[in-house]
């Protein structure tokens, strides 16, 4: 596995009031392509921050996000919302879906903001949409709406969307949140079939430990920063890094 | 069908019905108020351009005391009868400048003559100088108008070839005129000054019905047309200066009085439209606030997956795009609904201020309809704004932090 994401000296400083938080305490981080990361850590920790100044959501205080060896923090909004576009899905957690679409339409809607001559293809578009959601047993609720999905229907459709336009990084924050253990099973699944399958670069952030089985490398923050060195996994979530 | 952008956007619109039905309903209300006063305001001055410019001439000359009438007549077509020397249009005709003067007779018919509806409102002319009538005679018909004939208004009772009788004169609708608004024209009967003159005759005669004013050697009133170049206040001076007894007035004058008028009957209503248009701006940016502010993290989830600033703005902007047209459209169609049903209570109402009113042509009534749809327009565009730019400024991570 070849480097691939690299974090340099990344801070996060959150202006709460005339107080200043800081999430990020120059974080420096590699993952290479292909990669299964699971971050863990306690609430406040500041993984979702990591993760989303990794995916181009957040921009950091200070330091670098380098993808592919390209600064993503020094594309304009334009560039930056195109690369999110085509080189990440993003999977939310609970609600994730736009309610006023069916299925089918909130799995294509990352083409809503792709390049011109990709739209203009409609029927291979919604034909790659049909067959990613088959292979996640959706293509039969292609026309329901969200509000008539279960919960773990949600996240398969999530992941369709997240997959639509063949990024090569998948962001996952709580993926399995709020859903009871044999669905949580069931996505830990698929994002392992996605990672075998695809070799998409998988970064979930989560506080089940059930993920340790399907990551590839775990990473525990606290307080801002990594723990490394540390060879047991579970007592890794605790106090540090591990690589497997 | 692949989701669009402007798709998303009418989507959207569906989720809270009643804020969408309140936006539409006020701003129909608005609009439709806006496009009835301005085709109302619109068909006004296009009677008054058409029918006053129809009349030909630059300056009426009146007996002193009888201008009121006179705006009546010529406005509204209310019969009207009031009398000067005849010889004075011989002088008006001498002065320099004058390039035209033609005379005529108001009368008004007997109530209760037979086979006569209402009050009509005659008017005598004379055929070898007249320029307000004889020029729609010989640019429409193509005989002679013949000595018994009578050229009616668009809004008297008769159609072509009917007989009529006046004061004991058979008449022969020989022509009629299009409608102009005005009704000097509209509600008038046209017909050669020799049978006024016979009519007056009659009516001296014949003991069973009012008689008319002797009309040997009088007139109602002169229209002049002055020459190219003429002073119009030199002109004026010079008559009155011979005939301290006449008032001159300007055609320009009487419109600008009934355009005063006018801008008195409704400069109420559209100090409410304009207050209500602003009122409804708000309404919209209150209620997009909300709905921006209730959407923050489907905003986020859209930037997330790669919507730039630009296309956030666009789809707050296209939800008020769809609502606020459609509001128009209704809008529209309700004011012009409700100008059509009222339309005989409002010409009535407008006739008693003395102001002339007929539709204005369709093309006209076309783009004061694109006008109404683009001020509903600009009103969901300019509440929208602010709240979409509200939407920009979202920043995705707040998503992230709520759970992503």
């Amino acid at each position: 596995m070849s480097e691939f994401i690299e974090t340099r000296g990344l801070k996060k400083i959150y202006c709460v009031g005339e107080q200043s938080v800081e999430a990020l305490k120059g974080v420096d981080l590699e993952i290479a392509q292909g990669d299964f990361v699971v971050f863990m850590g306690h609430s406040g920790s500041g993984k979702t921050t990591l993760v989303s100044t990794i995916g181009g959501l957040t921009r950091p205080t200070e330091g670098t996000v380098l993808i592919e060896g390209n600064d993503i923090w020094k594309l304009n909004d334009k560039q930056l919302s195109n690369f999110r576009n085509r080189k990440i899905g993003f999977m939310f957690q609970a609600f994730s879906l736009l309610p006023t679409l069916n299925v089918l339409n909130n799995v294509v809607m990352p083409l809503i903001f792709s390049n011109a001559s990709q739209k203009k293809d409609t029927d291979r578009l919604r034909s790659k949409a049909i067959s990613l959601l088959a292979d996640l047993e959706m293509e039969k609720k292609i026309n329901s709406f969200p509000s008539e999905l279960s919960g773990g229907e949600q996240r398969r459709v999530a992941i369709a969307r997240a997959l639509i336009n063949d990024p090569e990084i998948i962001l996952a924050d709580e993926p399995t949140g709020e859903l009871d253990i044999r669905t949580e099973r069931e996505v830990m699944d698929i994002f392992s079939h996605i990672n075998d399958t695809y070799q998409k670069t998988l970064i979930v952030v989560s506080h089940s430990l059930t993920w340790l089985e399907k990551a590839k490398t775990i990473i525990v923050m606290k307080e801002g920063l990594l723990f490394k060195d540390v060879d047991d996994p579970v007592e890794a979530i605790m106090e540090g890094v591990c690589k497997r | 069908m692949i989701v669009s952008l402007f798709k998303l956007a009418y989507q959207n619109l569906q989720v809270k019905h009643l804020r969408f039905y309140i936006i539409l309903i006020s701003v129909s209300i608005v609009i439709a108020a806006l496009f009835a006063s301005s085709i109302l305001i619109s068909g006004i001055h296009h009677s008054l351009d058409k029918g006053l410019s129809k009349l030909g001439a630059d300056l009426l000359v009146i007996p002193k005391d009888s201008l009121v009438n006179m705006k009546s007549a010529l406005l509204t077509g209310e019969p009207s009868a009031f009398y000067m020397d005849s010889a004075v249009l011989d002088k008006i005709r001498a002065l320099n400048g004058v390039k035209r003067v033609s005379g005529q007779i108001f009368l008004t018919s007997a109530t209760g003559e037979c086979c006569v509806l209402g009050n009509s409102f005659l008017i005598g002319f004379d055929p070898s100088d007249d320029f307000t009538v004889m020029p729609w005679v010989d640019k429409k018909m193509s005989s002679a108008f013949p000595a018994d004939g009578a050229i009616i208004g668009a809004m008297t009772p008769w159609e072509l070839g009917d007989n009529v009788k006046f004061y004991g004169i058979p008449l022969t609708v020989w022509g009629k005129l299009e409608r102009t608004g005005i009704g000097l024209y509209d509600n008038a009967i046209f017909f050669n000054i020799k049978k006024a003159h016979e009519m007056s005759d009659y009516s001296q005669a014949d003991k069973s019905i009012k008689p008319l004013a002797p009309l040997k050697g009088k007139i109602s009133g002169g229209l002049v047309q002055l020459a190219v170049g003429a002073k119009t206040p030199f002109i004026t001076f010079s008559i009155l200066k011979e005939n301290p007894d006449l008032k001159v007035v300007t055609t320009g004058n009487i419109a600008t009085s009934a355009r005063q008028t006018t801008v008195a009957v409704f400069s109420g209503i559209i100090a409410l439209i304009v207050i209500l248009v602003l009122s409804n701006v708000l309404m919209i940016n209150a209620i997009f606030s909300a709905v921006v502010n209730e959407r923050k993290r489907e905003i986020g989830i859209i930037r997330a997956i790669g919507a730039t600033r630009p296309e956030i703005f666009k789809l707050i902007i296209y939800e008020s795009v769809l609502i606020s047209v459609m509001s128009g459209v209704v809008g529209m169609l309700l004011g012009g609904g409700l100008l059509k049903i009222f339309q005989r209570s409002i010409v009535f109402y407008l006739r008693l201020l003395n102001i002339p009113f007929m539709l204005p042509p369709v093309e006209f009534i076309g783009l004061t309809a694109g006008a109404a749809i683009l001020v509903a327009l600009l009103m969901g565009i300019s509440g929208s704004a602010y709240p979409a730019i509200v939407a920009v400024r979202i920043d995705p991570h707040e998503t992230m932090k709520q759970g992503l």
